[in-house]
């Protein structure tokens, strides 16, 4: 078959692999019909994430047709269209059985490694390192999915490809993003990053009953799209000072939330940028916590800070001592993305969120390096790539 | 790495701990320098009541499903068994143990015999958890380290971390109790047209 493979920083090629097949009893092969690049995906072939080997099939967002599942596969059988979260959930455990699935105990075969990295280790997830259990991804033709019964979820014909693809990740990565913020009647939540996750999180914060969102980013475009599509009031970080703005927005309170869906990779300006920039390309500072920081800062008092962008080592010089003060509450982490598929499903069926919004290219698969380039280099341009494979 | 895993077949499979029995020398009559001797504890949670805990514990013959490189423990009677597990060069290592001291459901405890290739001791203890989430087991293990190529081999291994590598084995018992199988991404595709250095063991080697 033909896969999209990491070779190094920059560098990703379709290659012709050999198929998948069956290694555990709960294993299903899916034949992908739609997958996506991800703003995570992005942290891979920029070389920050450790861990990963040449030749490394990637992707994590994806859905397509069961063409064969194990002995042990309950509830999915050939021909089933599913789409499939990127966290593998082996439903068994404590988190699984408490709907944490991303923190899933049992399906990281490397489990060992990232317990030593990070004192713990949470699901394996699809495309993502070997750190996260090696798993061949999904920006394929076709898939090896392990506990192929637990997570993906089956969808009906009614809604196509498009429609429910996203279901697999940055979807539900928004909408607990703003779930996570705990909104009231009347809260402002202020949202950096207005990627994929971002505008996803602006929707679902107005359907969790935010009054007001702001989004923040520096790509015209996405603003654009913020305002236009998810009807957010913008602010331009190249352009202004987000701090007074946000000030003079919440009239002093500062957001009731604050939601960093940028992650370790935020642009930033002035010295406290290039100390960042400095220190992560000597490898000592492995995270650009700009946002982050901001996001503390402008926080209002007992507000909450939720954090889906990704990070994954060590920052400096935030501003701790402002949470404590202000008393803020901070949430993190993967998606559980099994917890929210029944709600979004019904909400994409209603009309209340159509997700293909913020699709900008659509290629084939084969194109995927000339697809990587564009969506890491021209944010304005590409919001989002989805690839058919052939 | 086989030797490193030898060992540590060795010692979750069958040690029970001298200092926990109240011993200080080894069977052979030689004296334990039980401060000088390589001591391990691990604990694992598992999702499961703690009858099928012990009694899949209990069973030594199931140990090989759960534990790398150990290839096989046969049950003699008497509470005594023989374990074979990979050693360095793709020679075998074997050892004969006995139990010292069993409690249904509690506890577990051994020692290798006399002759043995590797010389330990260990236990394990079984708990309810708290919350009716499952079955705490506790492992505690001695080894003293013998000499020859086993012996640097097993020495290089745990001057190392010993309790990683418990944690690795408990980590696939986890697995097998609570879902029936073992995760694992062997075998699967990928791009690569020869062999590459695998990145964890590098990694891990960094962060040691
Ligand atoms: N928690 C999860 O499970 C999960 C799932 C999916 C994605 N993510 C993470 O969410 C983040 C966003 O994903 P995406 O797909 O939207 O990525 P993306 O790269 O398309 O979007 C990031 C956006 O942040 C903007 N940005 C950069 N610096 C900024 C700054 N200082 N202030 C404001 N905006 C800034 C960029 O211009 C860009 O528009 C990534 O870190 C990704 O890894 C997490
Ligand atoms: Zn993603
Ligand atoms: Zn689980």
């Amino acid at each position: 078959m033909r896969a999209v493979c990491w070779y190094g920083k920059g560098d990703v090629r379709v290659e012709t692999v050999p198929d998948p097949s069956i290694l555990n009893p709960r294993d299903a092969i899916v034949r992908v019909t739609l997958t996506a690049i991800c703003g995570s995906d992005l942290h891979i072939y920029n070389g920050h994430i450790p861990g990963m080997e040449r030749g490394d099939i990637l992707g994590h967002e994806f859905m397509g047709e069961v063409v064969e599942v194990g002995a042990q596969v309950r509830n999915l059988k050939r021909g089933d269209r599913v789409v499939v979260p990127f966290t593998i959930c082996c439903g068994k455990c404590y988190f699984c059985q408490s709907q944490q699935w991303s923190l899933c105990d049992n399906t990281n075969p490397n489990a060992p490694a990232l317990h030593k990295l990070y004192g713990a280790s949470g699901a394996g997830l699809f495309g993502y390192s070997h750190l996260y259990g090696g798993y061949a991804g999904g920006q394929s033709q076709f898939v090896r999915v392990p506990f192929a019964g637990v997570a993906p979820i089956v969808v009906d014909n009614d809604l196509t490809d498009e429609q429910v693809l996203f279901l697999s990740d940055i979807l539900p990565t928004g909408f607990m993003a703003a779930d996570n913020c705990n909104i009231h009647a009347g809260d402002v939540v202020a949202v950096w990053g207005c990627g994929p996750v971002g505008q996803f999180a602006i929707r679902s914060a107005y359907l969790l009953g935010a009054e007001k969102v702001i989004a923040i980013d520096d790509v015209p475009e996405r603003l654009r799209l913020a305002r236009e599509r998810s009807g957010a009031i913008t602010i331009n970080c190249a352009t202004t000072d987000v701090m007074a703005e946000l000030n003079d927005l919440t009239a002093g309170r500062g957001p009731d939330s604050c939601i960093d869906a940028v992650g370790m990779e935020a642009h930033g300006y002035g010295l406290a940028y290039a100390y960042d920039r400095t220190k992560q390309a000597l490898m000592m500072e492995t995270d650009r916590p700009g946002v982050l920081r901001q996001a503390i800062a402008a926080c209002r008092k007992g507000g909450t800070l939720s954090i889906p962008g990704v990070y994954g080592g060590f920052i400096d010089n935030v501003p701790i001592g402002s949470a404590f003060a202000k008393g803020l509450t901070l949430r993190m982490g993967q998606t559980h993305v099994p917890r929210y598929l029944p709600t979004l499903m019904r909400r994409i069926r209603e009309h209340e969120i159509d997700p293909t919004f913020i699709i900008s290219h659509r290629t084939r698969l084969e194109d995927a390096p000339e697809a990587y380039k564009v969506f890491n280099q021209d944010k304005g341009a590409c919001t989002k790539v989805v690839m058919k494979p052939s | 790495m086989a030797g490193a895993g030898l060992i540590r077949r060795g010692l979750t499979g069958k040690c029970e701990i001298y200092t926990l029995l109240g011993m200080r020398s080894l069977p052979s009559g030689k004296p334990v320098p039980y401060e000088l001797g390589v001591r391990a504890r691990a604990a694992v949670t598992i999702n499961q009541p703690r009858e099928k805990v012990f009694a899949f514990l209990r069973q030594f013959e199931n140990l090989p499903r759960v534990m790398r490189h150990l290839k096989s423990v046969e049950e003699n009677g008497e509470g005594r068994s023989h374990w074979v597990a990979e050693g360095p060069m793709g020679k075998s290592v074997c050892w004969d143990a006995e139990i010292l001291n069993e409690e249904r459901d509690r506890l577990i405890a051994w020692k290798s015999l006399p002759g043995s290739q590797v010389d330990q001791a260990g236990s394990l203890r079984f708990h309810d958890a708290p919350g009716g989430r499952g079955t705490e087991v506790r492992a505690e293990l001695q080894y003293n380290p013998p000499a020859g190529v086993v012996g640097a081999y097993v020495a290089r291994f745990f001057d190392r971390e010993p309790e990683q590598e418990i944690v690795a084995d408990f980590q696939r018992l986890k697995q097998y109790l609570e879902t029936g199988e073992i995760a694992s991404t062997e075998d699967q595709s990928h791009g690569r047209t020869e062999p590459e250095k695998k990145v964890l063991p590098a990694m891990e080697e960094a962060m040691a």
